[in-house]
């Protein structure tokens, strides 16, 4: 599987990571010779093997859905470049 | 008196209870000798005052003649655990200035324990590269060297490594999420272990792939990092993943005795183009393996790499791209887009943006970060 320009052009906006033009080309590249070296997956043959997602003989725990914690406002403020009446303050985005 | 310098956990303990040193002296010894070693870079955030209290407490909890194992030992910690009220920015550009109001589960037991936090150690920035030359804080140094060079420690645990093989600490937290303990620990000399998933609760340790991370302890030999690890191991309400077992006295099943084992070395594991000298030492170590426990070292290709790449790869940027895109999604504005991608652009290195543009690897649909276990 190849990936083009346009391609990498989408994923790196995905990824709301900035790729100048110029850098598109060379990422497309780079993003291709990952996925060929993926497709060597496919040489592994798992016929008859149940899939497993854990070595630990154990389901995820389930708990009640009850409030165990909150009323922490100062704390969660606390590393806040700007915080005013209890809230989150950003730069203006909308004019 | 004893070189304080050159004790292992497990001498340390047993001084402390006997009375033959005091955790003050202690600590007050290692934060010299960090002060000394700053060339080595391991250390990046230093907690003198934290370390000072705790050792006294520490004292007074060893008089009282009930402490554990590890009360009073001086520890490093790697950036990547949020530790109350100190820096903890997983030696990332983005974190600069953070400071976590709540302490991370493994701090957590250590410091209940009695351990003593000398400071933040040095690391790969998100814990993600294998020489800890990608950190914002620059790259941390191997203490052994062969002639004038730096050499690295590897990474990312490479401040714990360096610091530990430096006589800089009794012992450091390390990170593990494809041998980011091991490989800085072989780097350095010292003893490292990646703990089985779900020992070790996550919670509070900043994430690089939710179901391969996990936390372990970096020492100087075997039995200190069996002491270290019972005192980080154990269930955790607060991570889902984390096992609900009993936690066994590690330091007691170090017998010597392997003969019931059987042991497997994955061939990924033995590179090609290894320097003599080090294939030597491979082949010497699976010789000793081979003496002692009844497994015949199978070597199997297991596709380790990419199976670990795929995994990663997707998990990685997962929660942090739902929350971009959420947000980006609630504006519904170019110009949240804008800021966000000047953002990441601009305050994380290279390396972190290069894996970052991977994220649609997992582009399919909702993230998972804890899969259930199927069948």
């Amino acid at each position: 599987m190849s990936i083009d320009t346009e391609t990498a052009r989408r994923v790196a906006k995905l990824a709301r990571i900035k790729v100048e033009d110029d850098a598109l080309p060379a990422l497309a590249q780079e993003f291709s010779a990952i996925l060929g070296f993926i497709e060597q997956l496919n040489e592994v043959d798992v016929d008859g093997i149940a899939p497993m997602t854990s070595v630990t003989p154990q389901r995820l725990k389930r708990r009640k859905d009850v409030v165990t914690d909150g009323s922490q406002q100062p704390a969660v403020l606390k590393n806040a470049p700007d915080a005013r009446e209890g809230f989150f303050a950003v730069p203006k985005v909308v004019e | 008196m004893t070189d304080l310098s050159k004790l292992t956990i497990a001498s340390a303990r047993d001084a402390l209870r006997k009375g033959d040193v005091s955790s003050v002296e202690l600590t007050d010894a290692y934060l010299g000798a960090i002060d000394g070693a700053g060339a080595l870079n391991a250390f990046v955030h230093h907690t003198p005052e934290v370390a000072k209290a705790q050792a006294a407490a520490a004292d007074a909890r060893i008089k009282s003649g009930n402490a554990p194992d590890m009360c009073g030992i001086p520890l490093g910690i790697k950036d990547l655990f949020c530790t109350k009220g100190v820096a903890s920015q997983a030696a990332s550009g983005i974190l600069d200035g953070f400071k976590p109001e709540y302490e991370s589960t493994v701090t957590t037991q250590l410091f209940d324990a009695g351990a003593v936090m000398l400071g933040k150690l040095n690391m790969d920035e998100f814990a993600m590269g294998s020489s800890n030359e990608t950190s914002v804080y620059g790259n941390a140094v191997n203490p052994w060297k062969s002639d004038d060079r730096e050499l690295t420690p590897g990474g990312s645990s490479g401040g714990s490594a360096s610091a530990v093989a430096a006589d800089l600490c009794l012992g450091a937290t390390g990170t593990d999420t494809g041998g980011s303990i091991r490989q800085p620990a072989a780097f350095t000399g010292i003893t490292g272990i990646k703990p089985t998933y779900g020992r070790v609760s996550r919670w509070g340790v900043v994430a690089f792939a939710s179901s391969l991370d996990q936390a372990g302890p970096m020492t100087k030999d075997v039995r200190d990092s069996a002491i270290m690890l019972e005192a980080m191991c154990g269930h955790d309400p607060k991570d889902s993943t984390s096992m609900d077992m009993a936690v066994p006295n590690f330091e007691a099943a170090l017998t010597g005795d392997i003969k019931s084992k059987v042991i497997g070395i994955p061939k990924e594991y033995r590179m090609d183009g290894m320097p003599a000298e080090i294939e030597k030492l491979w082949e010497d170590g699976t010789a000793m393996l081979r003496a002692y426990a009844i497994g015949q070292g199978a070597s199997t290709q297991t596709f380790l790499g990419i199976g670990w790449l795929v995994i990663s790869g997707t998990e990685l940027l997962g929660p942090m791209r739902d929350r971009m895109m959420v947000l980006a999604w609630a504006l519904n504005l170019v110009v949240a887009e804008r800021v966000i991608s000047q953002l990441r652009t601009q305050n994380t290195g290279p390396d972190i943006r290069a894996t970052a543009i991977g994220t649609p690897l997992g582009d399919t649909g909702s993230h998972s970060p804890t899969p259930d276990r199927v069948g």
